[in-house]
């Protein structure tokens, strides 16, 4: 079952470790423009994405432990390289989800 | 174009008619495809193999007219989803962020002559003298993406008229405050039991659209009734269906098709039938077939098309019969056919394409038959094939493909060939019988030669398979000799895709 949209939001200087992520967590062959510099609002890029329900669960937990866990397996379920720890963590760190987004827009 | 086509995953969306129509847009080569807004032929991944799901992502929509490009998303962030309306179940496909796109990827770019039809809210948009590179997005973001057709030249009004018909069956209806569907079920309102039919004569259309709603119909009167056409056009609701009378009926055309979940189709009076094309299309619960008086009846395309669920098949007259294109396409359970009289067929394009149960085909008259292409495609069971008249035949392209056991092909097949052989005729037609004995391709290249027929300007391949090795194959007199005369006369055998 997928999810409506989940609006994420990453500052702009991660953007390519955020699509690297992407490349890890897409359940399909893309991912890695999972982020575009023609969608951002303020000093983010900003993407909006479908989720199986079990991944959206993960994403907005933001627990560090479930997200090294469950990239990892993603990772080594698709034959990719993992991401080193601290750029997960500072993904995760970074990382707005759903409400938080919108209130970038805000003035 | 490539003549031997697999229906969709779930099924046609379309009538084969009508696809095929679309279809032969293509026909002189053009670029492009049609992209349709139908769950059959929208997958959930890139590669096509997860089939797409309804509030679910579509990453790969197949190119349903000529099977390439395909129109592709691997970034799930960009995938659209499939959507259907809520009033009239339309189905489309809702982009719903800047960066949502299906793209299509062309061998070159199309040109500045391009014609790009969709469908709007409000109708079919048909816009000319596009240009198109080699990428196309068929669905960008925050619009009613529906179906999408591109070709790379002018099309004639006749054309414009049949791609409006085609693709307006998508233009979704606005819901109304009060959802009439259940209360109106296609043209027809449910009240059938209170008003009189009996002098009715035309039911074209009257259940069609909402039919789904209809779970069962009433032994109304429809004595009159000459044009059936389309009448419970996808009702995939019925279960049973009664005798009514339709003595008067001459245009059966799609008038059960893809009742899906008719388990038992009674005996009605067909007699005064002619059109029974795509009549039972999809009515693929039917295990059986009543034996209907059909001794009128001309056309029989896809009549029986997708009837998957069919285990035998009634000795019908068919003596009237010119067109048996598509008839019983991908009847895959039935494991005999009877011999019914087929004297006056013309065409036999894909008439038992997909036929994968038949383990045995009958000494059917098909002298009269130009087109067999395809004709017994993935017929994966039969062991042989019998010394049919196939004297009157333009074009065998695919005909035998992949009949993956069949081990002998009759001698003399083609010794008496009167026929004007057109490009590709014999391309294909034997790729994938890789059962075929040695005897059965000397029969076969030997035959040819007999028939003194020469090779069309272009597509002069003739595609052989078998279980001897290649090396076999070229050491073997019969067959070089046979191969040598053949070649002087322009043709070009291959064997297992090597030129011999």
């Amino acid at each position: 079952m997928w999810t409506e949209r989940l609006p994420l939001a990453i500052p702009i200087a991660l953007i390519d470790a955020a699509n690297q992520l992407g490349a890890i967590i897409d359940p399909d062959t893309g991912g890695d423009q999972t982020f575009s510099l023609d969608q951002t609002i303020a000093d983010y890029v900003v993407a909006y994405v479908p989720f199986t329900e079990q991944m959206r669960a993960v994403v907005i937990g933001r627990n560090a432990a479930h997200w090294q866990a469950a990239i990892n397996q993603r990772a080594a379920e698709k034959g990719m390289e993992p991401l080193p720890m601290e750029t997960i963590e500072a993904l995760r760190a970074a990382l707005l989800c759903g409400d938080e987004v919108a209130a970038l827009s805000e003035p | 174009m490539h003549p031997i086509r697999r229906p969709p995953r779930r099924g046609f969306g379309e009538q084969p008619a009508t696809l095929a129509a679309i279809q032969n847009l293509f026909a002189r080569g053009e670029q492009g495809g049609y992209w349709p807004a139908d769950p059959a032929y929208a997958y959930e991944d890139s590669a096509g193999t997860i089939p797409a799901s309804r509030d679910g992502v579509v990453g790969l929509l197949t190119n349903a007219v000529t099977g390439y490009p395909n129109a592709i998303q691997a970034t799930t962030a960009n995938k659209p989803y499939l959507r259907r309306t809520p009033a009239t179940g339309k189905t489309w496909y809702d982009s719903n962020t800047a960066t949502g796109a299906l793209n299509v990827t062309f061998a070159s770019a199309l040109g500045s002559s391009c014609t790009i039809a969709t469908v709007t809210p409000e109708g079919v948009s048909i816009l000319e003298n596009k240009t198109v590179g080699t990428t196309y997005n068929i669905c960008p973001p925050y619009g009613y993406n529906s179906d999408v057709l591109i070709i790379n030249r002018a099309l004639t009004p006749a054309e414009k008229a049949l791609v409006t018909r085609v693709m307006q069956r998508d233009i979704p209806a606005y819901g109304s405050l009060v959802n009439a569907i259940p209360q109106m079920r296609g043209y027809s309102a449910n009240n059938e039991m209170q008003i009189d039919w009996s002098t009715k004569t035309s039911f074209i259309d009257y259940w069609r659209y909402g039919g789904n709603y209809l779970s069962s119909f009433p032994l109304i009167n429809t004595a009159a009734g000459t044009d059936f056409s389309f009448a419970w056009y996808g009702c995939s609701g019925l279960t049973s269906f009664p005798l009514i009378n339709t003595a008067a009926g001459t245009n059966f055309s799609a008038a059960w098709y893809e009742c899906s979940s008719l388990t038992s189709f009674p005996l009605i009076n067909t007699a005064a039938g002619t059109n029974f094309s795509v009549a039972w299309a999809y009515c693929s619960g039917l295990t059986s077939f009543p034996l209907i008086n059909t001794a009128a009846g001309t056309s029989f395309y896809g009549a029986w098309y997708g009837c998957s669920g069919l285990t035998s098949f009634p000795l019908i007259n068919t003596a009237a019969g010119t067109d048996f294109s598509y008839a019983w396409y991908n009847c895959s359970s039935l494991t005999s056919f009877p011999l019914i009289n087929t004297e006056a067929g013309t065409s036999f394009y894909q008439a038992w394409n997909g036929c994968s149960g038949l383990t045995s085909f009958p000494l059917i008259n098909t002298a009269a038959g130009t087109s067999f292409d395809a004709a017994w495609s993935t017929c994966s069971n039969l062991t042989s094939f019998p010394l049919i008249n196939t004297a009157a035949g333009t074009s065998f392209y695919g005909a035998w493909y992949n009949c993956s056991s069949l081990t002998s092909f009759p001698a003399n097949f083609f010794d008496s060939w009167t026929g004007v052989p057109i490009a590709n005729c014999f391309s294909l037609t034997w790729d994938s019988c890789i059962k075929l004995t040695l005897a059965s391709v000397q029969n076969i290249v030997v035959s040819l030669v007999v028939s003194g027929k020469s090779a069309p300007a272009t597509g002069t391949d003739i595609s052989l398979d078998g279980a001897p090795t290649l090396v076999a194959i070229q050491a073997d007199t019969t067959v070089m000799t046979a191969v040598a005369t053949l070649k002087s006369r322009n043709w070009t055998p291959k064997y297992k895709g090597t030129a011999l």
